[in-house]
């Protein structure tokens, strides 16, 4: 890895996708983060992560990305899909040691998945001040054998593998990126070209997540439906406002707001996290521009600090 | 906003942490020993130093102390020849008080260039025949001569000028050798 001594090393932010690899390099001054160099390359194939040929193909598709950019041993964090994780809330006693807190979450995993019996991979945050006698912890799990095949092929490429993100989280801090702090739940609706995505989340921990791709022609209705789901339970806070992150101001914008508006009280606001980010020269604002809410995901991969280990 | 990394980054932080302070503890090591290795130089630098100046003055010193030995065997020599000749003088001047039987007064004693010069008064011509011959006996008298005789009728007595050569001289003056002292 290539030593660093005045500036402050930056992740290359990896997100694979069944029908495209996006990545993204940004460089940090004092105050900013600046837009080095993006790319969302499509596949040759849409292929699931279990159909044949998934991984050799994506090894072919990064390596040939590592090899045009000389990203040899570069640091690379990457995200796994929500689907193929675990993400819950426990609370264990307080003072426990991170060893007995990750044999609490197995434990609490082999509960919920009786007759499980496959490596896990985890990793927990805790959420609120300790008690005196309990702790409340988030964690998320995922196979271990999934993790590998991530880690396996990226770093077969010529990458290293800093950080496993999970696509949620990664796409909440990145929408988030620059907006003040809350600690009201608040709702993120991402619309892109090729995918919708409905997240509701309270101080950082996602309390519900729904994702549809452009099949589900009507998102409005998917919004009404995934906002019903979350005000029937009564234990929910209230949504503070929607932070909505799309490409294009269309028609069905001005329908999403007015039903978020009319229907649940929840005003929405349309949000920009680009703006906030300098573009370097040599790329092109036009393309930025097009591609930049597919690349919301990667930017919250890139606001995490380089692990030193 | 909640972090997660599903890679097990504690176990890799600790293991760099240890890593790490390894790390420190090795340059922190090196970086003591390093600093003893200067310090053991540095003051063994300023031993050999103070020890050549050491040799230096030891040197000086014994320069001086030989410098010192020759001038004070120079100054014994002096003042053992200031002895001799301050002894011989004495003898010369007792030499005749010694001579028993004989009854003279000495009205001049000299002493120069090896020569013993008597003159003074004595009653009998006897008298001066005994002193002649008790010069004439004595061990560093070589030559005894009776310059001069006169009868004094008035007090009847006799003055007589006696000279006596001496055996053993110096060879050289007093002052000759405390010039050499004093130039050395």
């Amino acid at each position: 890895m290539p030593y660093h001594l005045f500036t402050r090393p930056m992740l290359i932010g990896l997100d694979i996708q069944p029908h495209e690899i996006r990545w993204l390099r940004v460089s940090q001054t004092r105050n900013d983060l600046i837009v080095e160099n993006f790319e969302i390359m499509p596949r040759a194939s849409i292929l699931e992560p279990d159909a044949a040929g998934y991984w050799s193909t994506l090894q072919a598709s990064l390596t040939a990305i590592v090899a045009a950019h000389a990203w040899q041993n570069l640091p690379v964090a990457l995200a796994i899909r929500a689907t193929d994780v675990i993400n819950k809330s426990l609370r264990v006693k307080s003072g426990l040691s991170n060893a007995e807190i990750n044999t609490a979450i197995l434990k609490h995993i082999q509960h919920e998945l009786p007759g499980m019996d496959v490596d896990i991979c985890l990793d927990y945050a805790l959420m609120s001040p300790p008690t005196d006698t309990e702790q409340e912890i988030l964690f998320v799990a995922t196979r271990g054998e999934t993790l590998q095949r991530y880690l396996d092929t990226v770093q077969a490429a010529g990458l290293k593998v800093k950080i496993v993100d999970v696509d949620y989280y990664a796409l909440l801090r990145g929408a988030c990126y620059g907006l003040r702090s809350s600690h009201q739940a608040i709702g993120l609706l991402l619309l892109d070209e090729v995918r919708s995505i409905f997240i509701i989340a309270q101080d950082g921990k996602i309390l519900l997540a729904q994702e549809w791709t452009l099949i589900d022609a009507d998102r409005p209705a998917r919004l009404h439906q995934c906002l019903q789901l979350y005000t029937a339970n009564e234990q929910t806070s209230p949504i503070e406002k929607i932070l909505l992150c799309t490409v294009a101001m269309t028609e069905e914008i001005a329908v999403i707001k007015k039903m978020c508006m009319v229907e649940y009280r929840i005003p929405v606001e349309i949000i920009n996290p680009w703006s906030k980010l300098s573009l370097n020269a040599v790329c092109s604002p036009e393309k930025f521009q097009h591609y930049a809410p597919r690349l919301l995901q990667c930017l919250g991969l890139v606001m995490r600090e380089v692990p030193r280990w | 906003m909640v972090e997660f990394n599903l890679l097990p980054w504690r176990e890799y932080q600790q293991a760099y942490q240890i890593k790490q302070t390894g790390w420190w503890l090795l340059t922190m090591t090196g970086g003591c020993l390093l600093l003893l290795f200067l310090a053991h130089y540095w003051l063994h630098q300023q031993i050999i130093k103070l020890q050549m100046d050491i040799a230096d003055l030891q040197l000086q010193f014994v320069q001086q102390g030989r410098k010192q030995v020759s001038v004070n065997q120079d100054q014994d020599e002096f003042i053992a020849h200031l002895r001799e000749q301050q002894a011989a003088l004495m003898n010369m001047v007792t030499s005749p008080l010694q001579i028993k039987n004989t009854a003279f007064c000495l009205s001049d004693l000299t002493s120069a260039n090896g020569k013993l010069s008597l003159r003074g008064r004595t009653a009998t011509l006897s008298l001066i025949t005994d002193l002649l011959k008790k010069y004439s006996a004595l061990p560093w008298a070589q030559n005894v001569s009776l310059n001069h005789i006169q009868h004094h009728t008035n007090d009847d007595n006799y003055s007589f000028d006696l000279l006596v050569n001496q055996k053993n001289y110096f060879g050289r003056e007093t002052n000759d050798i405390a010039k050499n002292t004093n130039n050395e």
